[in-house]
């Protein structure tokens, strides 16, 4: 190949194109005007769309779980709902390295979770089959409480901040961050070259720093006056989401 | 394995850019069009011509002896350098790396000999992108007798290769077209035009071109057929914002940022809105991280001017939090002067944020429509031929109540906005008509509704509205350049039984002369009339404030400046400017004169590959700025028609000063770093809410203490607004920036700075001051047109008052960790973005007044469509 082409390309202007369709004329007839130019036609696939998706790039899922969040050594319990969201790269036909992010609505019943649950983890995945995926994930996971989300029997002082040892009595509300882990088991279905769809099972657990603040002021720093506690917790939940490559 | 395909692109920002760089502020008339023609596109008038390298000789790549065997095409494409002698300078790897065919590559286009591109005829450096592509070897074909050369090529198959998504022709690509086994090749032309002679049968035809994802398809071709077709390529990624930057960016401003495409539209934690993307920058606190209020350089919120196209916004952002007032598709680029702003600039003593809107090209047409969580909006783009114009209309409404509606069913919102815009004529003879405006509601339960309602009734507690027509007319005369203007407005708050409303008339006259290479001029002259009235319920609800807005009706403000921009040799620039301001309302009448200088000198050059050799981009800078600034005093955060408050409480005063480096790196890297003293002498209506003495319950409000707790101390929270104060502040601030427009992009911005005020004799920290700010904004283009991008923040904590005085210590510091991922499918004729975007993605705490945290996550999912 001999030639070299140059050409300018501008930012994008869209253009008129005719839509008639493929037009045939014999060979060595008069020239042909661009309005007899055939229908655009777009590309066949050039792979198969399950190829395509174990190729390496970028990967971005939204879904919905649902499940429990089951306090020990007496944290409050709860259920959780509420959307996820992974983004990261297929590294290769076997691994995946991605991040995700969950925030996820906590209610139980008398005195238990009441407000917001969330976590952010890092998740080495490795494809067990084309569909089948198993992630592990480390990251921080914490919990935002309301304002009297549960009667406080927990020790309380207004003048010194302090530490409590133990989860039980939990304090009133908690609004806090610690750290978490899981382990994800997904299966996914390919619905064309940019999309699929997968149900995930979510194993987790989480270690929370639960701050309640008293409401008042260390008057020579003001630095709020506040209890802390340790929650532990373990989680199962089911998803159910859409990924795009 | 044989080579079989060489192309070569050229990406290119043609010189015009250089003017538009260093333009007057009125980029509105000068700012480059963002829907450039399509290369067949008649060129506009006035410009010079830019004309392409063109190579000398061959550019063949020959395969690599090493290469493994090649069973799929390989398509490498490296960005090369064309100097001014035609000569390539540079060659970088745009695609991953695939030895050992990237490296035959390189050491080709090394090679590669060039007729230099030209502008106006003088020659000019420009990157181009250059692909080649080694496709797989034909499969052998059958045996054959020998002097057989194959089937009679009866038939003729010809077509036309466009661009998906964008209907552009695709320029520069190999035809593959194989019959029972035989492979025949073509290239298509400039316009995506090919032809090529085949036998009949049944074919399969392979298309690669530089930048586009392989095509296939297949098509039966009947004996002395001639078959037209055209076929729609891919794009392997589309990029809005895809202009490299090849000239110089000539430096006319000391203390300025520019931020143009990605960096205004994709940052994360802003929705895409260029106007929240100053809170990034150095120097720049924030009141509350969630409030877009800037504390620019230790100044009050109202120091700092929001304007579009120089017209004054009264309300920039829609319920005060929200997104801003005008589509983004409007904005071009934001100019933000975080001090050391120049003589055009009146009536602020802090920062100034500009949005510089674009002109629309003549031939432009959009269609543009996006849909997120809190609004619907649409923007629309067409050529007015009757009028030699271009029309574009933008409006959008917002519905964060029905999110609202989830939590509570006491309260909505609901806001709306428009834009209409005329562009006629050219850039240096035009005009431009541009209205814009907007609406925000708040409802809250109507006093009179039953407190017992399961659903009571909602009523309109909190509206601001805002309107503005500009008229602008651009003339040159030669090297006289002239822009006349007038601006008319409506502005309107009505809370709480307080109603505000003004009109207003802004005229303006402008002129730039170019004296000679080494002057230009700059003068112009505005006025501001403005009527205020307000309800009889105002002065009766307001209480303490009441005693100040009654006496606000009718303004008048009347300025006009001059200025020079002098280079007496190409190391120096030496920009002298003077304005005067006169105002007047019928409290009391007031006048300043504000002389401000900025000076730039080169201390030398650093020969860097990807910057022009013994230019402004590649020059290390000095640069400092002094100047006097005043302001007439403004309410604590502008509002619709609450702004400008009684002129007896005087002017306030500022002087600005400061001295920095600027020094360009690899990479198209550079790092800024700028020394800044403000002293403020009156500062008036601070925005100043702590306590002045300790208390020791925590304040969920950004309300003195002592307001909260029940005492009455409206009256002396009000005493504090209008008692003249002194303040100063100083620090230093860091920028580390890539300026790139393609590739990464973004900046690591640091700011240790104090601003404070003097209470009682001793200069105490200011309510809002903020000792160290830190930003790093990076945005990633990945293939299959994803973007990616992370911004990391913190802020010190403000200061607090305890028992050994007033603001004597600090707040927790806060961390602010945000995402934003953006992908671009593309369909037969138009494009379709999605993106997230999530706000504090792990809700990190942030106090907000002492003993007060707050935790919160804001994450947007939307969609846009462009056609």
């Amino acid at each position: 190949m001999k030639r070299l082409a140059l050409a300018v390309l501008l930012a994008a202007a869209p253009a008129h194109a005719d839509e008639a369709g493929n037009v045939t004329k014999p060979s060595g007839s008069s020239v042909i005007t661009e309005d007899e130019e055939g229908t655009p036609k777009l590309s066949l696939p050039t792979e198969s769309d399950r190829v395509a998706w174990t190729k390496s790039g970028f990967r971005l899922g939204l879904g919905l779980d649902y499940g429990r969040f089951d306090g020990l050594r007496g944290a409050p319990s709860g259920r959780l709902l509420g959307p996820f969201l992974h983004a990261g790269l297929r590294l290769d036909h076997d691994w995946s390295l991605l991040a995700s992010f969950a925030y996820e609505s906590a209610s139980g019943a008398n005195g238990g979770l009441s407000g917001l649950r969330f976590s952010g983890t890092i998740d080495p995945t490795w494809q067990v089959t084309r569909a089948l995926s198993l992630a592990f994930g480390f990251g921080f996971g914490g919990i935002v409480e309301g304002k009297g989300a549960r009667t406080d029997n927990a020790p309380m002082n207004n003048d010194v901040s302090i530490t409590i040892p133990s989860a039980n009595p939990p304090v009133g509300s908690c609004s806090g961050v610690g750290a978490t882990g899981l382990v994800r088991a997904a299966y996914s279905w390919v619905l064309g070259p940019r999309t699929s769809t997968d149900v995930e099972v979510e194993v987790l657990g989480q270690y929370t720093s639960c701050i309640d603040k008293t409401g008042f002021l260390e008057p020579d720093s003001a630095q709020p006056i506040q209890r802390t506690q340790y929650w532990p917790h373990v989680g199962f939940t089911v998803g159910w989401g859409f990924m795009w490559r | 394995m044989a080579v079989k395909r060489l192309a070569l692109v050229a990406l290119v920002w043609l010189a015009p850019a250089l003017a538009y760089a260093q333009a007057p502020p009125d980029a509105g008339v000068d700012a480059p069009p963002p829907d450039a023609p399509p290369p067949d596109a008649p060129p506009p008038q006035a410009q010079p011509q830019f004309e392409p390298p063109h190579a000398i000789g061959s550019t063949d790549v020959a395969a690599p002896a090493n290469a493994p065997a090649i069973t799929a095409p390989v398509v490498v494409t490296v960005k090369l350098r064309v100097g001014k002698d035609g000569n390539v300078s540079k060659v970088d790897l745009v695609t991953p790396p695939q030895p050992p065919f990237d490296d035959a590559v390189i050491a080709a286009a090394q090679q590669f000999k060039f007729q230099p591109g030209t502008y106006g005829g003088n020659p000019v450096a420009v990157e181009i992108t250059f692909t080649h592509t080694f496709v797989p070897p034909p499969p052998p074909p059958p045996p054959t007798p020998p002097g057989e050369t194959g089937p009679a090529k009866t038939s003729v198959l010809r077509g036309r290769l466009i661009e998906l998504g964008t209907r552009l022709p695709v320029a520069s690509a190999t035809v593959n077209v194989e019959i029972d086994g035989r492979r025949y090749t073509t290239d298509a032309d400039q316009k995506g035009h090919f032809r090529i002679e085949v036998p009949a049968g049944h074919a399969k035809i392979t298309i690669y071109a530089p930048s586009h994802n392989p095509f296939l398809q297949e098509e039966n071709i009947a004996p002395k057929q001639e078959l037209a077709v055209a076929y729609l390529i891919e794009r392997d990624r589309y990029d809005p914002y895809e202009i490299v930057v090849v000239g110089e960016q000539r430096r006319e401003e000391v203390s300025r940022i520019t931020l143009k495409g990605p960096e205004i539209q994709q940052v994360p934690g802003t929705f895409g809105d260029p106007f929240r993307v100053i809170q990034a920058l150095p120097g720049v606190a924030s009141v509350v991280s969630l409030l877009p209020f800037p504390v620019v350089r230790g100044s009050s919120p109202s120091s700092t001017g929001f304007e579009i196209d120089e017209i004054r916004v009264p309300l920039l952002f829609h319920l005060l939090a929200g997104p801003s007032v005008i589509h983004p598709e409007f904005i071009d680029e934001i100019q933000f002067y975080p001090g050391g702003a120049p003589a055009p600039y009146g009536g602020y003593t802090g920062g100034i944020v500009d949005g510089v809107t674009a002109r629309a090209a003549p031939d432009a047409h959009l269609i543009d429509v996006d849909l997120n969580l809190l609004q619907v909006g649409g923007l629309v783009r067409e050529p007015v031929p009757d009028l030699d114009a271009t029309a574009t209309v933008a409006a959008r409404y917002g519905f964060p109540g029905i999110l609202l509606s989830l939590a509570t069913n006491q309260a909505s919102l609901a806001y709306w906005d428009y834009q209409f815009r005329l562009d006629g004529g050219t850039k240096t003879n035009g005009w431009t008509l541009f209205m814009f405006g907007a609406r925000d509601e708040l409802d809250l339960v109507s006093a009179t509704a039953d407190p017992n309602a399961a659903n009571p009734p909602l009523s309109p507690a909190l509206e601001l509205e805002f309107h503005r027509l500009d008229l602008r007319y651009h003339r040159t005369f030669g090297e006289l350049e002239t822009t006349a203007r007038v601006t008319g407005g409506f502005d309107k708050t009505f809370s709480m039984g307080t109603d505000f409303w003004v009109w207003s008339l802004d005229p303006s006259l402008r002129a730039r002369y170019k004296a000679s290479k080494q002057v230009d001029m700059q003068a112009g002259i505005d006025g501001d009339f403005r009527d205020l009235r307000q309800s009889g319920a105002a002065n009766s609800a307001a209480g303490g404030l009441s005693a100040i807005t009654s006496q606000l009706s009718t303004s008048e403000w009347g300025s006009m400046f001059a200025e020079a921009l002098w280079r007496p040799t190409s190391d120096w620039l030496i920009r002298p400017g003077i304005r005067g301001d006169v105002y007047h309302d019928h409290t009391a009448s007031k006048a300043d004169v504000d002389p401000r200088l900025t000076v730039r000198y080169k201390l030398g050059h650093r020969d860097l590959p990807e910057v022009p050799p013994d230019s402004d981009d590649s020059a290390v800078w000095l640069k400092g700025s002094a100047g006097i600034y005043h302001q007439p005093p403004r309410f604590v955060v502008p509002l619709p028609g609450l702004d400008q408050m009684p002129l007896k409480y005087g002017l306030l005063e500022a002087y600005q000063t400061s001295l920095g480096t600027e020094v360009p790196l690899e990479h198209r890297f550079e790092l800024s770093t700028e020394a800044f003293f403000n002293y403020m002498d009156p500062t008036i209506f601070d925005l100043s809410t702590n306590a002045l003495t300790e208390g020791t319950a925590a304040n969920n409000t950004l309300l003195p203490t002592s307001i909260v707790t029940g005492m009455d101390m409206g009256q002396q929270y009000i005493d504090r607004l209008t008692t003249p104060q002194t303040g100063r502040a100083y620090g230093l601030e860091v920028l580390l920036r890539r300026r790139a427009k393609s590739g990464i992009f973004g900046w690591i911005s640091y700011t240790l700075s104090r601003s404070e005020r003097l209470n009682n004799g001793v200069w105490v920290p200011y309510d809002y001051d903020r000792t160290q700010l830190f930003s790093m904004v990076a945005g990633l283009p990945l293939r299959r047109n994803w973007d990616v991008g992370v911004r990391v923040q913190y802020q010190s904590g403000l200061p607090a008052t305890t028992t050994a005085g007033y603001n004597t210590a600090r707040e927790d510091g806060f961390w602010q960790f945000d995402v934003r991922v953006d992908k671009r499918a593309v369909w037969k004729k138009w494009l379709l973005d999605f993106y997230v975007d999530i706000t504090n993605v792990a809700l990190l705490p942030e106090e907000v007044t002492p003993g007060n945290t707050i935790r919160y996550v804001l994450p947007t999912v939307g969609l846009r469509g462009r056609f």
